[in-house]
């Protein structure tokens, strides 16, 4: 089960905190609230949508709890950290994650559950109680901004 | 031109495959650690309540078992029994008795003069 899950979860996380380690508490944290509630869930065939709630519950107290400490009240998301495994790729991963820095969350969520993910507009829809439209909008302006952000960070040819 | 799908790969963490087995494992060992009986002692207190009623109801049970046994039988002679009653029935039954049994029934010592 948290093998099917985790990666939904850690998408929800990471588009609402923006760190990756911080994104893998997160969902952490929400399996282990996830699974102590179970009995809660009604409906097991919903189960993924109501874990997703609960990241998303956890990721908002994890963001609260990170604003009092830092004694910010911003709603940005911090300087991405890279600490993923390959090398190669950590520059593509960096620019990335600075792209979806400067999305809105919602764009955020929606780009990194359909194109990371792989969920549908209806299924988005549903989990973020928006329109089908609405998520397609969502995507198209997060898919935009990320396409101009990765153009012109991108490396010129020929630079060492 | 905007619906290809951006490559989002490098964000996933799944391709740390070492990396993401140990959070897989982390999470199923804490779950299973979090579903263990607690051993608090309220709840030892609590655990152990209904046996320690039904052992004591049981106890109960046989001593008043072994009293109701051992019991002596009634006297029907009218000594211990409601004075009142015992002189109804004398009167009802035509049955005269003399003022030693009168006192002896209302609890006199054998030895009043």
């Amino acid at each position: 089960m948290v093998r099917k899950h985790l990666r939904a979860a850690y998408s929800v996380a990471l588009a609402m905190v923006g760190r990756p380690a911080d994104a893998e508490d997160v969902a952490q944290d929400a399996f282990l609230a996830a699974f102590e509630k179970l009995g809660m869930c009604r409906e097991p065939a919903r189960f993924s949508g109501w874990l997703l709630q609960i990241v998303r519950n956890r990721a908002r107290n994890w963001l609260d709890r990170r604003r009092l400490r830092d004694g910010t009240d911003t709603e940005g998301l911090p300087a991405p950290e890279v600490d993923g495994p390959r090398p190669e790729q950590a520059g593509i991963r960096e620019r990335l994650l600075s792209g979806l820095a400067l999305l809105p969350e919602a764009q955020r969520m929606v780009v990194l559950l359909h194109d990371l993910e792989g969920l549908t507009h209806p299924e988005i829809g549903a989990f973020l109680e928006i329109s089908e439209g609405m998520s397609r909008q969502h995507l198209f302006n997060a898919r935009r901004v990320l396409r101009v952000r990765l153009s012109q960070d991108a490396p010129k040819e020929g630079t060492s | 031109m905007n619906d290809e799908r951006i490559d989002l790969s490098p964000l996933d963490p799944s391709l740390d495959r070492p990396r993401w087995e140990r959070l897989i494992d982390a999470i199923a060992r804490q779950a299973l650690l979090d579903r263990r009986p607690s051993v608090t002692v309220s709840a030892q207190l609590v655990a152990w309540l209904r046996p320690a009623l039904a052992m004591a109801a049981g106890v109960a049970g046989v001593v008043w078992l072994a009293a109701a046994v051992d019991r002596p039988p009634v006297q029907s002679s009218g000594i211990g029994e409601d004075p009142a009653l015992a002189t109804a029935q004398w009167v009802m039954n035509g049955d005269p008795r003399s003022p030693w049994d009168l006192l002896n029934m209302m609890g006199a010592d054998h030895d009043t003069p």
